[in-house]
């Protein structure tokens, strides 16, 4: 079987391809087609399952997974495309978190893993808003604007009644499948205008607070990995974000109200 | 009891919020979020004044609470 090779894609500024066989070669293409970009690649990812045997997939020269797990080679690709953009963020502060565009504003979804930001992410797209990125908010002190990476959101088994998530390829969807990939059209970089600190629990329905602006400065500190390469000049850079957005804390139980209160929080009309 | 005039500590920078402050370690990235009190403590040390001076300033009916949490600062590495 021959790899078939696929358009070039961007990640805040990293150049990679993805050729792939049989059906992964669509499927990925799919995930990824909000971030191609024209020219060429840096860096090349191959993913092959010669003769429904084990998955592999490469960079360039190099074997960085091979199993018969197709999942688990998906999710490698994803997080090895995340580890380009972090290393290409260059002047960019970035986040832990998601990032959405309502009314031409961006709202900045900031949580641990599991708070929901994705699902919420998701849910605010399926309603209208722009997507900027999932996992990975690359804020440019420079512009003042949250640039666009728009990788394809992962959904975990718990949102996928929440949010509509089409059925992976074959040769990925088994019981042992835990995150599925949503492709999202980007939207242009925005100014945020709101952080949201999300958390999930259905039993106790939604709510929302005003969250102290110190307390916003210290949890986007706390999701910027790489905050002391950028020095005071990041650190100022998140300050004045806050400073001029609305901060607050959801408890998204309802996805419907929450997606509401979200829009809220940027300053527009529910959906 | 301090009775030194203040400084801040090397390698801060600090960002004031809504009478709040958050002071960051640019060393390290290790962030302290100082309520209205601290922020106001914050902001008169300058290096011209002393922890007594700085507490009576800010609560003269209870001076050894503002000294106490000037204390807890110096600990921090924050003020020296």
């Amino acid at each position: 079987m021959t790899a078939r090779s696929l358009p070039a894609y961007g990640a805040l500024g990293a150049t990679f391809s993805i050729a792939g066989d049989g059906e992964w070669a669509g499927y990925i293409d799919e995930l990824y087609a909000a971030c191609r970009v024209d020219g060429p690649a840096a860096v090349r990812f191959t993913v092959l399952e010669p003769d429904r045997g084990a998955v592999t997939l490469t960079r360039d020269d190099e074997t960085l997974l091979a199993c018969e797990a197709g999942w688990a080679v998906l999710d490698r690709l994803v997080w090895e495309v995340n580890r380009l953009a972090w290393d290409a963020g260059g002047r960019r502060v970035l986040l832990h978190g998601a990032a959405v565009v309502i009314g031409g504003r961006a709202v900045v979804l900031c949580g641990a893993s599991g708070s929901g930001k994705s699902t919420l992410a998701a849910a605010l797209c399926a309603r209208g808003a722009g997507y900027l990125s999932d996992e990975i908010v690359a804020f440019d002190p420079a512009t003042g604007l949250v640039d666009p990476y728009p990788k394809p959101i992962s959904l975990r088994e718990g949102s996928w009644p929440l949010v509509a998530t089409p059925l992976p390829i074959s040769g990925v969807a088994t019981h042992m499948m835990r995150t599925r990939y949503l492709s999202v059209a980007s939207a242009a970089a925005a100014p945020p205008v709101a952080v949201v600190l999300p958390s999930h629990d259905a039993r106790q329905g939604t709510a929302v607070s005003a969250l102290a602006r110190s307390d916003a400065l210290v949890a986007l500190c706390g999701h910027a990995d790489e905050l002391v390469r950028h020095g005071a000049a990041g650190f100022r850079a998140l300050g004045a974000l806050v400073e001029r957005a609305t901060c607050i804390a959801l408890r998204a139980g309802d996805i419907d109200v929450a997606c509401d209160l979200v829009a809220e929080a940027a300053g527009a009309p529910p959906w | 009891m301090v009775t030194d005039r203040l400084t801040r500590g090397a390698g801060l920078e600090s960002v004031e919020l809504d009478g709040e402050a958050v002071v960051f370690e640019i060393a390290t990235g290790r962030v302290h979020r100082l309520n209205a009190t601290g922020a106001a403590i914050w902001r008169l040390v300058d290096g011209s004044r002393s922890a007594a001076t700085i507490a009576a300033s800010i609560s003269p009916d209870r001076p050894s609470d503002i000294e106490q949490f000037i204390a807890e600062l110096v600990d921090l590495g924050l003020v020296h």
